[in-house]
């Protein structure tokens, strides 16, 4: 069991409040996305939940131990790629296993079996600068995979990407993640993404953020772009842009 | 094709501006229009390096080693100094102002009491291009570790990285591109350093070899000795060049990438 809960938690920077009172949990193998407009605290709240910033008051559990302002205890990949511009792919992604003490050689061996369901085999000896977005990101998201399999936040992992490329690793995330079946928490402000690959969505306020609502989301798996057009889809999609405003 | 003849004018260019520079100073010099006792022309200063050759390679290896051994240590002191800074900020608040404090120091004039401390040997010369070279490493190597990504750092931390590993995978790599500006720079300088350093007083040397040549007022040798100066400033730098392609392997080869993209 892996499971996330956040207590009452609130954070502000000088002259900010970003958010007020959040309380969600994300239980054991379940897909949440967090939902909220650009600058309405979603980078923070993983942050927080990562263990990189303290916030101002509240906590963080993992199952019973709490784990606020404890960094490394859950994986966590941030907004943009970072990938390391001087290392080829293979050591970017192995990276977490070397800050844990690994050989370089023992961390080249734990990733390789993962590169061909990551779409990355005959790159791993490349540059990022060498890679297109998307493989950057698929990258990014095995090095956050490898860091600890069980749990898993992404800050809007396919962001930066065009429309095309996003969808299609949407749909091999999800093919992914029946796979690996990991806990998700992942943090966007494309509705479509968070219908698409979520068990459930908590839609944020604008700041300072509060949770506005919790959509279940019981379109049937596994899911693809057409299901964009259904019925169910779309009403979805209509809940949550009025909760958004 | 493009890319060879690219090449080709890369080298021809300043090769054939240079013989021309050359030419017409040969020239002005047999017409009369330059006296040899200020502007030696240069047949003459080939001819007086050919005729020292024994003497120049004697005195240059002397200058060589006291260049590279202040250039060693610059480095090695950057390097520790840098990553003191980096660990302790109270540490760089009270030195940075002095790195830059030490730059404006006039050699000439403290040279008396470095070697009051050092005595007559090599070692206040490499005192001096030490001091020479510090700079310009140490500021660009801190300033190169004080900009790595704070999101990159958050990173790290994330994935509770120590601090000794953030600096050794993170850091110290970051601010390499930064580091090897300036050890061009350094290298550039280190052998001008020497050579001030010998010419304040030194018994073998460069700046020997020259100020002995400027004192009998031959000055085609005086010339000769620049030639050398300069050769060893470039091969200095020839070698920096070559390391930093070595160690930024990764940036050469991206770069490659996006010219042909
Ligand atoms: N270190 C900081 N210091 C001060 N203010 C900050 C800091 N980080 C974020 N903020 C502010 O907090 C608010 C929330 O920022 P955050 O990055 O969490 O938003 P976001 O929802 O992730 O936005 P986006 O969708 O654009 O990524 C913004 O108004 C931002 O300006
Ligand atoms: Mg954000």
């Amino acid at each position: 069991m892996k499971r996330i809960r956040v207590e009452n938690v609130s954070h502000s920077f000088p002259e900010t409040e970003v958010f007020r009172d959040l309380s969600f949990s994300v239980d054991s193998r379940e897909f949440v996305s967090i939902l909220g407009q650009s600058g309405c605290g979603k980078s923070t709240l993983l942050h927080v939940i990562s263990g990189v910033i303290a916030p101002d008051s509240g906590r963080v559990f993992l199952d019973e131990e709490d784990i606020t302002s404890r960094p490394g205890l859950v994986s966590y990949m941030p907004q943009n790629d970072l990938l390391l511009p001087w290392k080829t792919v293979l050591r970017n992604i192995g990276l977490p296993l070397s800050l844990k003490g690994r050989k370089a050689r023992e961390a080249a061996a734990a990733v390789e079996p993962y590169l061909a369901l990551f779409g990355l085999e005959g790159f791993e000896h490349r540059y990022p600068a060498q890679l297109s977005g998307g493989m950057r990101q698929r990258a990014a998201l095995l090095r956050t995979y490898l860091h600890r399999t069980d749990i898993m936040l992404l800050d809007e992992p396919f962001g930066a990407l065009d429309a095309i490329t996003r969808e299609r690793l949407q749909e091999w995330l999800t093919r992914l993640l029946e796979t690996l079946r990991t806990t998700v928490l992942l943090v966007t402000h494309d509705i479509d993404e968070a219908i698409l690959l979520s068990d459930r969505i908590i839609v944020l306020s604008p700041r300072p953020a509060r949770i506005a609502e919790i959509l279940p989301v019981d379109l049937p798996r596994p899911r693809n772009g057409e299901q964009k057009l259904s019925p169910e889809f779309l009403k979805l999609k209509k809940r949550a842009l009025h909760a958004l405003e | 094709m493009k890319k060879k003849s690219g090449n080709i004018s890369k080298w021809l260019i300043p090769l054939a501006a240079g013989l021309a520079f050359v030419l017409i100073w040969q020239l002005a010099g047999g017409a009369g229009l330059v006296s040899p006792y200020i502007l030696p022309p240069p047949l003459r200063v080939a001819a007086s390096l050919a005729e020292d050759v024994p003497l120049l390679v004697q005195h240059a290896a002397v200058t060589f080693v006291t260049s590279v051994a202040g250039l060693a240590a610059a480095v090695a002191l950057a390097l520790l100094m840098c990553l003191a800074m980096d660990l302790w900020p109270a540490f760089k608040k009270a030195v940075y102002p002095y790195m830059v404090i030490s730059q404006t120091i006039p050699i000439i004039f403290i040279y008396p009491v470095i070697m009051m401390g050092l005595g007559f040997g090599l070692a206040p010369k490499i005192a001096v291009v030490t001091l020479v070279c510090f700079f310009p490493i140490g500021v660009n190597l801190s300033d190169g570790l004080a900009q790595t990504d704070p999101e990159l750092l958050l990173l790290f931390r994330s994935m509770k990285a120590s601090r000794w590993k953030t600096i050794l995978l993170l850091k110290l790599p970051g601010a390499l591109p930064a580091f090897f500006s300036g050890l061009k720079i350094a290298a550039a300088y280190s052998v001008i350093g020497a050579v001030i350093s010998e010419w304040l007083g030194a018994q073998a040397g460069l700046g020997v070899y020259m100020i002995r040549a400027s004192k009998s007022f031959v000055l085609s040798r005086v010339f000769a000795g620049i030639l050398v100066v300069v050769a060893l400033s470039l091969g200095l730098f020839a070698v920096v060049l070559a390391a930093e392609r070595v160690f930024l392997s990764w940036k050469f080869i991206t770069n490659h990438k996006e010219n042909k993209s």
